[in-house]
């Protein structure tokens, strides 16, 4: 028994001295730091657009500025900030046509319906070269990423992928009820696959 | 120990090697995925708990494979992979009931047996491995392990 005993220690004791091992030389991207503002009025938004000069939305917005809302508004997110929105952040964003809305559901899932103008972007695209479109549209823009909702961790393993490029991408938002919540809600969606992004 | 259960005990120490095996590959080639497979579970962990978990367990599971592949320490691999495997099952059910849309990262982008984000049939899955694991832990490597030559060579009469 006591032999088995030392058997299964130095197994275990192998195992967690080798993966402590590789932590101290890890190279992990780090977690971002959400802020929950989901409960919040509509994010602030700047008065200019916040992408390059002559960036076109897939829809063909050209970044143009919308009205500030009446409500009180949270206080506008630096471009290192992640925050989660609600709904009507959301579609106050999707109708100033200023962020880019990036869908981080499955393919599958993306074609059957989504955000009118989203980019479809899971995390395994990211995991080696990043898709072309995400170096040609991303840059300097604001983005707003969505998948399940509030139990769905793909938006924030894609906004982390994304901050691990290091392109200047943000500020980001995560729509904390998802595509769900958007759906419920009534507002614009379409399906078939995506457009605008080359 | 018959010659039926040594052949047995080999088919199942090197199923359950392999699947260790292929396990832990997926798991280190993409840790960042693996990861944030765990913080999907959303237990309370702080983040140096998460990272080394991530390099951790499928560091264990090679060593339980390779023991469990040369009948090297056969009965303790077996128990240690029971262990791991009470552990993800605790995970997955806790999961379920928690009605969390996710998936258990425990093969990487592959699929065993069960499709789709964790369930039931995950839970067939996992127990059908422990009850393999368990005829190893009871029954022993067999006389086709390193562990079977090692005790013939000490004069010991291997424990059927």
């Amino acid at each position: 028994v006591k032999c088995f005993a030392l058997q299964v220690a130095i197994i275990i004791g192998a195992g967690l001295v080798t993966g402590f091992g590789f932590t101290l030389t890890s190279k992990l991207p780090p977690k971002p730091t959400i802020v929950d503002r989901s409960k919040d009025g509509p994010p602030a938004h700047p008065p200019s657009p916040t992408g390059p000069t002559g960036v076109t939305g897939p829809t063909g917005a050209t970044g143009t500025t919308g009205a500030i809302p009446d409500k009180p508004v949270a206080k506008a997110p630096a471009p290192s900030d992640v925050d989660k929105i609600s709904l009507t952040a959301a579609k106050t964003l999707f109708d100033q046509h200023n962020a880019v809305f990036i869908d981080a559901r499955a393919k599958k899932e993306y074609l059957e319906s989504h955000i009118p103008g989203a980019m479809q972007l899971e995390k395994s695209d990211l995991d080696s070269q990043p898709p072309a479109k995400v170096l040609n549209y991303l840059p300097g823009m604001e983005i707003v990423v969505y998948c399940h909702g509030e139990l769905c961790t793909d938006s924030e393993a894609v906004i982390r992928r994304l901050m691990a490029l290091n392109k200047g991408i943000g500020p980001m938002h995560i729509i904390a009820d998802g595509f769900p919540g958007w759906q419920k809600a009534g507002y614009p969606a379409e399906s078939g696959p995506e457009s605008g992004f080359q | 120990m018959s010659r039926v259960y040594s052949i047995v005990a080999l088919v199942l120490r090197l199923a359950l090697a392999g699947i260790f095996l292929f396990a832990a590959y997926n798991k280190l080639r993409d840790p960042l995925s693996f990861s944030e497979s765990i913080q999907a579970f959303r237990f309370p962990l702080p983040d140096w708990q998460v990272l080394l978990s991530t390099y951790a367990i499928p560091w264990t599971e090679i060593f339980c494979g390779v023991g469990l592949a040369l009948g090297l320490w056969s009965r303790a691999s077996a128990f240690v992979f029971i262990l791991m495997m009470g552990v993800f099952l605790f995970g997955i059910i806790s999961a379920i009931e928690r009605h969390l849309p996710l998936d258990c990262g425990c093969f990487g982008k592959f699929k065993l047996y069960c499709e789709g984000p964790i369930g039931w049939c995950k839970v067939r899955e996992n127990c059908l491995m422990m009850v393999a694991s368990g005829v190893v832990l009871i029954g022993g490597g067999g006389r086709l392990a390193l562990d079977g030559l090692f005790e013939r060579n000490s004069g010991e009469t291997p424990v059927t």
